[in-house]
């Protein structure tokens, strides 16, 4: 669909060039009236063309954002794995130099 | 047991993360593409509005398509989603290469080790080396991990960047918004010069001057959404170097991005594109 859209606009939008250079050739103003008119139906169906070819493709576009979502999903979760670690490193520290302590008081004590 | 641990060190550490400046580079020019594409995509509803409008002379009624936008609200929302979905991730990226993450468990550990240090002489090298050791295993454990999640996401942050791409297209003729852009200043061009073959000597000026002045700000048009275009590639092409551990400098294409979009607006504005 996204394809004979693009194509659809393509082909309008080589008819608005050709006029444009059939203007090159024109010697009355009234002939390039016409050819200006014609100019402006055309260009309508290539922006409508256009508007039809970008309303698709954002759609599909949303399919892929989905993707890069759950991508970032994956990496929030890593940083809460980064954080346990970190969190667990420093809690065997902390248990470490409690430990410390309690065999400095233990020596004190005996 | 140390064997293994030293394994894992030298194969974590031989694989080079993303750094964050990378990331942050990443993540910058994302946010450039999404300020400058909406300034461009301004221009473009104005630019087909205004050839709707030069048309209508000629119907006997007036429909709602005859006056719609080029590019809908609800197409535009998504577009700027996407660009949201890209930050939001790159930014989670950020925080989980940040280097700082490591600094709370060295510090913790690193009193540890004073502590035993306080025991007896000839422990400060070791106790400079667990400290850093637990830093530097936080820090290769998020660094990563970081690498293998833009490794996975790889494909789909190129496949969502080529989409836009795509979207606004590879020329004038290829199809898209730059095919709208590029017909519509062809007309305005063409709309000045049919008076031409039968005004008089100093009107022909005039027309030629317009004339010339309409290609011209065709050109211009065309090269700033050829710049959001480029730009789009170029962070596809940024996120797979961040993802490999290459370094990335997105600020010339930033730069270059903003040159152009900002010369078309003021191009668009001095020919009366906005009344």
């Amino acid at each position: 669909m996204n394809d004979s859209m693009r194509e659809l606009q393509k082909v309008l939008a080589g008819r608005v060039q050709e006029l444009s250079k059939r203007l090159d050739t024109v010697t009355s103003a009234a002939e390039a009236g016409v050819i200006v008119r014609e100019m402006q139906e055309f260009n309508h169906r290539v922006a409508l063309a256009g508007q039809l070819l970008f309303k698709e493709e954002s759609a599909g576009l949303a399919k892929s954002v989905r993707k890069v979502s759950a991508a970032k999903d994956r990496v929030d979760s890593a940083i809460r794995r980064v954080g346990g670690l970190s969190k667990a490193l420093t809690v065997v520290g902390g248990f470490l130099a409690l430990v410390d302590e309690a065999i400095d008081l233990a020596k004190e004590l005996s | 047991m140390r064997r293994l641990l030293c394994l894992f060190l030298i194969l974590v550490a031989g694989c080079a993360a993303p750094s964050r400046e990378s990331l942050s580079s990443f993540r910058e020019g994302l946010s450039a593409v999404q300020k400058e594409s909406r300034e461009v995509f301004l221009d473009v509803n104005r630019t087909a509005r205004k050839a709707q409008i030069s048309r209508v002379g000629t119907l006997t009624m007036l429909k709602e398509s005859d006056v719609s936008p080029a590019l809908d609200p609800a197409s535009l929302a998504q577009w700027n989603r996407a660009l949201e979905a890209l930050s939001a991730y790159a930014s989670a990226l950020e925080i989980l290469a940040d280097p700082k993450s490591g600094d709370g468990v060295e510090e913790s550990v690193g009193k540890l080790g004073r502590r035993i240090e306080a025991m007896g002489p000839g422990t400060d090298e070791l106790t400079k080396a667990v400290a850093g050791l637990g830093g530097f295993l936080t820090r290769s454990v998020a660094g990563h991990a970081a690498r293998e999640a833009m490794l996975d996401a790889d494909p789909h942050v190129r496949d969502v960047l080529t989409r836009m791409a795509d979207m606004i297209g590879d020329g004038p003729e290829a199809g898209g918004v730059r095919t709208t852009v590029w017909a519509a200043w062809t007309l305005f061009a063409d709309e000045a010069r049919k008076g031409f073959p039968e005004s008089a000597s100093h009107e022909k000026h005039v027309i030629a001057q317009t004339y010339a002045s309409r290609l011209e700000s065709r050109d211009e048009a065309d090269a700033a959404l050829a710049a959001v275009r480029r730009a789009l590639l170029d962070l596809a092409d940024a996120h797979t170097a961040a993802s490999q551990g290459r370094t990335i400098d997105a600020e010339r294409m930033v730069a270059f991005l903003r040159k152009q979009v900002a010369h078309a607006a003021k191009i668009f504005k001095d020919t009366g594109g906005d009344k």
